[in-house]
């Protein structure tokens, strides 16, 4: 397997009960990436009073990103393909709460020293009870929805939603990429809460439109 | 008429280990403008460079709607050059639960447009067809 290659597919599956400490459980999912593979470890409390330490992580044999303080669990690292040349590690870790979670969520690229870099500016955490999506476009673009809570809206109301759009964006100063928000709207439709419906797809064509506006004319 | 933006430095005394905090408070002709999760104003005052007014439009509401305009620091962005703004817009409406008009938010959106910072256009008014249309589809 070259690293070239993207010929990528997540193969195992390792649930690895190990006590790093006496209220957590260490989770471990392997994954390739570029041909290489990756370690991706998420932990859970076995004391619902306790939350874990550790933050969840994914590691490329000994370069490893660890999501910021408190996300420890379900996390995911999913390879994807920005563009025809350049591929990214989209990883993604859960902080739980007590009413509803938060969703920390990186896109990693090794640099020359194999270093994993997020490149997504804005660190922003997402909800759980939010949707991402990568738009398949020539060059990924990602979308973010969040619900917000409107006026005289219940929780399992149906919501309109927060649409977050963000696309790779050079650097002035050199030929660094970064993925940087480019857009945000609230949506008009409202989407019901329980109805598992795809609200970025759904959204697709507004979020489409409103890009062709903001990008740069040619 | 005039909005008045008043900051509030709440102490809690006999709480040593509760520190002050500050929060901020619209007033228009002399009553505080209520907000609906008024969080989502809190980051947009800490920035001290945005703007906000109130417009009347009896198209979509007999009460004044409210308006802030909030930049966003682009990538590649200096902090003396154009920008885009958040403009979110408020309607006031009444909570059923409690029985009281309050303003909540009724769209939000980043525009397409860059301003200058420093003194320029007057972002809202610019913004103003953009604003009425997108919040009149939501109606």
């Amino acid at each position: 397997m070259t690293r070239s290659g993207f010929g990528i597919r997540n193969y195992l599956l390792l649930a690895i009960a190990t006590g790093v400490a006496a209220q957590s459980l260490r989770q471990e999912t392997a994954v390739t990436f570029q041909g290489r593979p990756a370690v991706v470890r998420s932990f859970r409390a076995t004391d619902p009073q306790l939350a874990p330490k550790e933050s969840a992580s994914v590691c490329i044999q000994t370069k490893c990103y660890s999501a910021p303080e408190g996300y420890y669990a379900d996390a995911k690292a999913v390879p994807i393909q920005l563009d025809k040349n350049s591929h990214a590690l989209w990883f993604t870790a859960e902080a739980v709460g007590t009413s509803g979670g938060s969703i920390h969520m990186a896109l990693l690229q090794p640099d020359a020293s194999e270093n994993l870099h997020n490149i997504l500016l804005e660190q922003e955490s997402l909800s759980n009870l939010g949707q991402h999506l990568f738009l398949d476009t020539p060059t990924k673009v990602l979308v973010t929805a969040t619900y917000t809570a409107g006026l005289n809206e219940a929780h399992y109301d149906s919501h309109r939603y927060l649409i977050s759009v963000y696309t790779r964006q050079f650097h002035k100063d050199g030929d660094v990429f970064l993925y940087a928000l480019a857009d945000r709207y609230l949506t008009a439709k409202t989407y019901e809460f329980r109805s598992n419906a795809n609200i970025i797809r759904s959204e697709r064509a507004e979020i489409l439109r409103r890009l062709r506006q903001v990008a740069p004319k040619k | 008429m005039q909005l008045v933006l008043l900051l509030l430095t709440i102490v809690n005394a006999g709480a040593a280990q509760s520190p002050a905090r500050q929060e901020t408070a619209l007033i228009f002709q002399g009553r505080p403008v209520v907000i609906y999760h008024p969080e989502q104003l809190d980051e947009f005052f800490s920035k001290g460079s945005a703007s906000v007014c109130l417009q009347t439009e009896p198209s979509i509401s007999p009460a004044k709607i409210l308006v802030t305009a909030d930049y966003e620091m682009s990538l590649n962005d200096g902090h003396h050059s154009a920008h885009r703004y958040f403009i979110s817009t408020y309607v006031r409406q009444l909570h059923l639960d409690s029985g009281a008009y309050v303003y909540a938010l009724a769209d939000q959106y980043l525009t397409v447009k860059r301003y200058n910072l420093d003194p320029g256009p007057d972002i809202i008014r610019s913004e103003r067809n953009e604003i009425l249309r997108r919040v009149r589809i939501k109606k």
